[in-house]
C-alpha cells in the first residue's frame, strides 16, 4: 500500500483516514509523518536518475506535493480517494519540475549535453516525466481505466496488488491492464521524441 | 474520438487475446482477426514485442538500469 514505506505495524491508516474525513485533526497529525516520508520514496524513486544533487530536489518536490495534499482537500471518503490525490498531487509537481527543468535547458545546451553524457553511465536511462504524463493524458482519453492504473502505478508508487485493492478490481485485471498499458506508453513516450 | 477510442479498444482486445495464445500461434491469428488492415497488425506486434521485452517503464520508475 502507498504507506509501506512508514507505516508501522499499529499505524491503522484506513481508520486514520476516517477520523480525519471526520475532522479529528490529532488524526490528521498522526497521518502526516507516514504520508510524508511515502512521498519521499515516491518522489526518490521518480527522481533518482534525474541529475546529481537530486537529493534537495527530491527534498523539494516532497515538500511541494505534500503542501498540495496537507493544504488542499482534506476529506477524503475513501482510500481510494486519498490515493489517487495524492498520485495525482505527486504527478502534478513532479510535471511542473519537469517543465521548469526542460525550460533552463533550453538556455543551457551545450551543458546539458555535457552533463547528460558525465551522468549517463552512473545512473543509466531516464525516465521522462513529461513525456510520461503526456502519454497518460493520451490513455485517460481512450481507457480511463487503463489509465488510473498506471497513474497509480507511475506517480503512487502502488504495486499490482494494491491497485487492485484500491480500485477494486482484481488483481488479474489489474496486471493485464497494466501489461498493455506500459507498452503502450512506452510506444507512446517514444513517438513523442521523434 | 469515437473512431480512436474503437480502435484503440480493437487493439487492446487483440493485443490481450493474442497474449493468450503460444508465442508460435500469434502472428497467423493476428493476421487473421486484423483482416487485412495492416497498420492494425503492425500496431499489435509492436505491443506484443515491447510487452516481451519486460516492464521497461517500472524498470525507469524504479531507477533499475535498463
Amino acid at each position: 500500500m502507498i504507506f509501506q514505506y512508514a507505516m508501522s505495524e499499529s499505524t491503522d491508516i484506513p481508520r486514520l483516514l476516517e477520523r480525519v474525513a471526520e475532522g479529528d485533526q490529532a488524526a490528521w497529525d498522526e497521518l502526516l509523518p507516514p504520508l510524508y516520508a511515502t512521498l519521499h520514496e515516491i518522489a526518490h524513486r521518480l527522481m533518482r536518475d534525474q541529475a546529481k544533487g537530486h537529493t534537495l530536489q527530491t527534498t523539494a518536490l516532497v515538500h511541494e506535493a505534500f503542501l498540495k495534499l496537507a493544504g488542499g482537500e482534506q476529506h477524503w471518503e475513501t482510500r481510494r480517494h486519498f490515493e489517487r490525490v495524492a498520485a495525482r498531487a505527486m504527478r502534478a509537481v513532479l510535471v511542473d519540475h519537469a517543465r521548469a527543468r526542460n525550460a533552463q535547458k533550453r538556455g543551457e545546451c551545450w551543458r546539458r549535453v555535457m552533463l547528460t553524457d558525465e551522468v549517463a553511465e552512473v545512473t543509466g536511462p531516464e525516465l521522462d516525466v513529461l513525456a510520461l504524463h503526456e502519454a497518460l493524458d493520451k490513455l485517460h482519453a481512450l481507457d480511463p481505466e487503463a489509465a488510473e492504473v498506471s497513474e497509480l502505478r507511475c506517480f503512487g508508487g502502488l504495486e499490482h496488488e494494491d491497485i487492485a485493492h484500491v480500485t477494486g478490481r482484481s488483481k488479474r485485471t489489474v496486471e493485464r491492464s497494466w501489461r498493455f498499458a506500459r507498452a503502450w506508453l512506452e510506444r507512446e513516450m517514444e513517438e513523442g521524441d521523434g | 474520438m469515437a473512431e480512436n477510442i474503437r480502435r484503440f479498444s480493437r487493439l487492446r482486445t487483440l493485443c490481450e487475446g493474442a497474449l493468450e495464445l503460444p508465442e508460435d500461434q500469434r502472428g497467423d491469428w493476428i493476421r487473421r482477426m486484423c483482416e487485412g488492415d495492416s497498420e492494425l497488425s503492425a500496431e499489435v506486434e509492436e505491443i506484443l514485442r515491447r510487452v516481451d521485452e519486460g516492464d521497461v517503464l517500472a524498470d525507469l520508475i524504479n531507477g533499475k538500469e535498463g
